[in-house]
């Protein structure tokens, strides 16, 4: 009975955990305990639950990879994110949803490090973010560039050989094994301009498995590309989440969103809302809703 | 007959042999670097650049007359405080960087030719302007080679993160704290080898030898890195051996001879490519992404 208790509280628990990690320093237990069950009796009460629970495998605690505290983004004196709070859990697999200049490439620019907040702070848990990979919009890419399609993949490989070290014979395999992964390994050989735009998505989500990154941020990956490049590269993010990957998409498509994204950020003038996708989406877009 | 119209000239006068030297190691160090310029889009900062040293060599020219190390010395910090100050007011301001840079640079020839132009005399200016190859001394060319070595020591150095840079700049930042400084130390890097290159061919031209082999390069480098960067230096080598024998033969001054033959090849390479085939279009893709391993 009593496990039956925290199994059933254990999934809107785990919201709460989220909104309340940002006020405290806390392990998220603690937290729910102290919150959901006020009182000491009541704590104690609860912290045996879990214990109990936990000994019987029936609740994963959530562990937020990322920590967004009254984080505020802005370029001279325009904020584009006010005072924005959020935890992404570890091995998230979320949407960034949003119109255009509502912050979504400004938040993963913060989050790779690129753009100080003016207030506030981002905490990244275990790791660092030199340990994030990021596949840019296409627009930054410079596409003309004389290099072939296997160079541009290999330099996923920069966080292991550094500016100087030399391919391995096993790194060359591996790389052999991202441009196959993503059908390119006929075409290693010819150059960047040679691609299309799905081509070119391609590599760099090659790129992106040599880098072999514990979180992964993808600014509009899938902008301008055919359904079945769509649905190759799918099936590799969800990859990366059954790895336990953290990954973070800014995505314009409400089908991709509703059926392979179980939670989402939706930003709006300036603030934002993590949670469950299906309820996002019912309450602040109903016309992406199902 | 054809030892005497190519060769001989080298061989019998010094002065050649010198400025020969002297171009051939510009070639080296600047003709790399204006591929970098030229795939970054970057061309007319080039240009502008080796405008904008020229207050600074005026400046040296004013404290120890044709001095090699005042007018270098000053070539260099002018042109690095034109760079500096061109990137703090884009982005202190709203003001794209190109129109900063543009309006930095005029500010620095007029400024250049006015210090120039109130100490000293026309011929002096000519020699700032336009350069005298035939005329280098040891000093210069130790000066020149002493770049060119430096340049292709940073080069090497700095080929991966620039190749990064160049592709994908917020990639390059994104995995290399290094990616942040390799801009800046691009930049300063062209701006030496233009104050190297202004002893031979002057402020005004001295850019022609970074940017037309570059341009040159990118008619033929069948989109090869490694073969853009030998033909820009082959390219920049060649004219400047074939403008040295028209200077020569045909009493023309050497340094316009020399950038001319590199604006004649670009003609060239430019109507060649009109009448190239075009290439054949690629086979798309229809592998399906199946085999995911976790």
């Amino acid at each position: 009975m009593l496990v039956w208790v925290v199994r059933a509280s254990s999934d809107s628990c785990v919201h709460k955990t989220r909104a309340l990690n940002h006020e405290t320093n806390q392990s998220p237990e603690n937290e729910l305990i102290n919150h959901w069950l006020k009182g000491p009796f009541n704590a104690c009460l609860a912290r045996y639950y879990f214990t109990v629970a936990r000994s019987m495998g029936s609740i994963q605690m959530t562990i937020p990879a990322i920590q967004l505290q009254d984080i505020t983004l802005s370029y001279g004196k325009y904020h584009v994110i006010q005072q924005l709070n959020a935890n992404i859990n570890k091995g998230a697999l979320l949407a960034l949803i949003g119109a255009n200049g509502t912050g979504k490439s400004t938040l993963l620019k913060a989050l790779m490090g690129e753009l100080k907040p003016l207030q506030g702070s981002i905490h990244l848990n275990g790791f660092s973010h030199q340990d994030i990979a990021y596949l840019p919009q296409r627009t930054s890419l410079e596409q003309g560039f004389p290099i072939s399609v296997r160079d541009c993949v290999a330099m996923g490989l920069w966080r292991k050989i550094g500016a100087f070290g030399l391919v391995s014979s096993e790194q060359q395999r591996h790389i052999d094994q991202a441009l196959e992964t993503v059908g390119l390994l006929d075409m290693s050989e010819t150059t960047l301009a040679s691609l299309s735009g799905g081509q070119m998505q391609r590599a760099l989500f090659a790129r992106l498995m040599l880098q072999d990154a514990p979180v992964i941020l993808l600014d509009e990956p899938f902008n301008a590309v055919d359904e079945q490049t769509i649905q190759d590269l799918m099936a590799l993010v969800k990859q990366w989440h059954r790895q336990g990957r953290t990954i973070l998409s800014v995505l314009h498509d409400q089908e991709l969103v509703r059926h392979f994204f179980p939670e989402t950020l939706y930003l709006v003038n300036g603030q934002g809302t993590l949670g469950n996708t299906a309820e996002i989406l019912k309450q602040y877009h109903p016309s992406w809703a199902a | 007959m054809l030892y005497d119209l190519l060769f001989a000239p080298f061989v019998d006068y010094t002065f050649m042999q010198r400025a020969l030297v002297g171009s051939c190691a510009m070639s080296l160090g600047a003709a790399p670097f204006g591929v970098f310029l030229v795939l970054r889009r970057m061309s007319l900062v080039g240009d502008a650049m080796a405008h904008a040293i020229l207050p600074g060599v005026a400046i040296g020219y004013l404290l120890g007359g044709l001095s090699l190390i005042a007018m270098t010395l000053g070539g260099l910090i002018a042109g690095v405080i034109v760079a500096t100050l061109t990137s703090l007011v884009s982005r202190m301001t709203r003001l794209p960087e190109d129109a900063s840079l543009a309006a930095f640079y005029l500010l620095s020839l007029s400024l250049g030719v006015l210090i120039i132009s109130g100490q000293g005399n026309n011929v002096d200016l000519v020699h700032v302007l336009f350069g005298s190859v035939l005329a280098l001394d040891n000093a210069a060319l130790l000066l020149v080679s002493s770049i060119t070595s430096i340049s292709l020591l940073t080069l090497a150095v700095l080929y991966r993160p620039l190749v990064v840079e160049c592709l994908d700049s917020t990639y390059c930042r994104s995995v290399s704290t290094f990616g942040s400084w390799t801009p800046v130390i691009f930049l300063i890097m062209i701006v030496l080898n233009l104050v190297g290159g202004f002893h031979a061919l002057g402020t005004l031209m001295a850019v022609g030898i970074m940017i037309l082999p570059a341009v040159v390069a990118r008619f033929w480098g069948r989109q090869k890195l490694g073969l853009m960067l030998v033909i820009a230096v082959a390219s920049a080598m060649l004219s400047s051996w074939i403008g040295l024998l028209l200077s020569f033969h045909f009493d023309l001054p050497s340094g316009p001879a020399i950038i001319l033959c590199l604006s004649t090849l670009y003609v060239f390479s430019t109507l060649a490519t009109l009448f190239k085939k075009q290439p054949k279009p690629l086979k798309s893709i229809t592998h399906s992404i199946t085999s995911s391993k976790d």
